[in-house]
């Protein structure tokens, strides 16, 4: 009986652990669930929090000055350019033998084009959870880095593309926004009570590509 | 309707208050087989009296350019959920469903176009939405595009999209020539009717044009052009603008020869880019106030 328990639970944790690496997986990447890839432009040697070392977070975390109470925010990179791949909107395939006609919409692909955050508290797992910024943090971070644009409207996105028989069309995103991280540590009486790494990425340019291949 | 016009009255007499109004520039594109538009604005009150359909006596498309108007049927306005925040404001969406009853052709288009309500007691105003392009759905679609894409550049600190690239595809074993590439929407043309060949589509979207012929450039030469058959031709159209501006979605007219006979082809409306950097209007509105 003990031993078909130790092979259930070595089982169930090896599930645990394998869904969980692929959930790292998935984020792994850029920390960031929108963007498949990113890309400083003119820096390549600049490092995402997730690609930092637990020692480079350490030491974001240590340039963040002491005060009394409150946030108190240590902006590592300030609206650094990058380029990114936000993966593929939609990709459809006719395995009929007429023209079909598809038609795409979105009330907005909101996700891609308000800014993107990413916040973690030391020694965070990359398969773990993110803690939400909250407003007051927010708040300081914006009061370090500056706002974003304050052009965040809905816009509609429309697609109508004909799909030849045996085709398929996809729509693939790719962007340029800016990129800002570092920490910030709230006190309470001089003494830090939480700490959070943070990475904000404000979108700038969405671009769209239109491909078409041969299925079958 | 009776209670709606006391609605609104009572509202106005019960307090002089600011009515903000927020719109973006789009271009909207009409095809000869539909008539339908919808425009989305935001309203900074959370139930707007004067977006409710009851109350707006005639609604009209005004292009201040040719002193032209066009009255609009009304469809539906509808309240959305979606709300955004601007100069620390909460403003609420509104789409407004609308038909041209009106007869066009497929030449018209009307740029800095106003929307204008007119209200019960002559009360009126406007709200800019852009621009309409109206063009002729054609159903022959024999060119093949394989790949389509844009390529933006920072101008006069605007995003625009300087270039296209467009990938054809020609199946049939028959002279086939590309003989114009035209921009549906009247501000923009193809530089001095040249095309450039490219080896491939894979350069990034923010390249400079002065990239795109250094790098990936084949050869440049006037149109017309041939396209071999049964291979994929990358091609690359430099954009000129009547004034610098942001443009993100182009229809094209494409103009071939195929075999000895011209054909003429519509490709659709396509969005190019979006960008957060755009130009909005704030429109203010006080009751009572003409």
């Amino acid at each position: 009986m003990k031993s078909f328990l130790k092979i259930n639970i070595g089982i169930l944790l090896s599930v645990i652990v394998f869904c969980g690496l692929s959930h790292a997986e998935a984020n792994a990447s850029t920390g960031h669930d929108e963007f498949t890839s990113i890309k400083f432009l003119y820096n390549p040697e600049l490092k995402l929090i997730v690609e930092m070392s637990e020692s480079e977070r350490v030491a974001l975390l240590n340039r963040v000055k002491r005060k009394a109470f409150g946030w108190s925010t240590y902006t590592n990179y300030r609206k650094y350019e990058i380029e990114y791949e936000a993966g593929t909107i939609f990709s459809r395939s006719n395995t009929t033998n007429q023209v079909i006609e598809f038609h795409y919409s979105t009330a907005t692909s909101d996700k891609k084009t308000k800014t993107s955050e990413l916040s973690g508290t030391l020694g965070m797992k990359l398969s773990g959870k993110f803690n939400k910024i909250t407003a007051s943090l927010d708040s300081s971070i914006r009061g370090e880095i500056g706002k974003k644009s304050e052009s965040t409207f809905k816009e509609e996105m429309e697609f109508k593309v004909k799909i030849e028989p045996g085709r398929r069309v996809s729509l693939m995103v790719k962007g340029l926004a800016k990129l800002s991280n570092g920490a910030s540590k709230y006190y309470l009486f001089g003494i830090s009570a939480k700490k959070e790494i943070w990475e904000y990425i404000d979108v700038v340019n969405e671009y769209y590509e239109l491909t078409e291949e041969i299925v079958m | 309707m009776g209670l709606s016009i006391l609605a609104i009255v009572t509202t106005i007499l019960r307090r002089k208050e600011v009515y903000q109004y927020l719109t973006y520039p789009n271009i909207y594109y009409l095809s000869t087989t539909n008539d339908k538009v919808s425009v989305k604005l935001y309203s900074h009150h959370e139930v707007d009296p004067y977006l409710q359909p009851a109350n707006i006596i005639s609604l009209s498309l005004e292009v201040p350019q040719e002193k032209d108007s066009y009255l609009l049927s009304i469809d539906q306005i509808v309240a959305e959920q979606e709300h955004i925040h601007y100069q620390k404001q909460k403003y609420r969406m509104y789409t407004l469903h609308l038909s041209f009853p009106f007869e066009y052709d497929e030449h018209l288009q009307m740029h800095n176009v106003n929307l204008v309500f007119e209200f019960v007691y002559g009360e009126k105003f406007k709200i800019p939405i852009g621009s309409i392009i109206c063009y002729e759905k054609k159903s022959q679609d024999v060119l093949r595009i394989v790949n389509l894409k844009g390529v933006v550049e920072e101008k006069s600190k605007l995003q625009v999209l300087t270039g296209i690239g467009i990938t054809l595809y020609h199946s049939e074993n028959r002279p086939f020539y590309l003989e114009k590439m035209e921009p549906l929407d009247n501000r923009v043309t193809i530089a001095s009717n040249t095309v450039m060949e490219l080896s491939t589509t894979k350069y990034p979207p923010n390249t400079g044009l002065f990239e795109i012929e250094e790098r990936y450039c084949k050869q440049t030469q006037l149109l017309p052009f041939e396209i071999e058959a049964s291979q994929s031709t990358h091609l690359f159209f430099p954009l000129i603008y009547q004034d610098v501006q942001t443009i993100t979605t182009l229809a094209f007219v494409v103009t071939y020869q195929e075999d000895g006979v011209r054909y003429t082809q519509v490709l659709e409306p396509f969005q190019f880019f979006k960008t957060t950097s755009i130009t909005y209007h704030q429109v203010k509105y006080v009751p009572n106030s003409n």
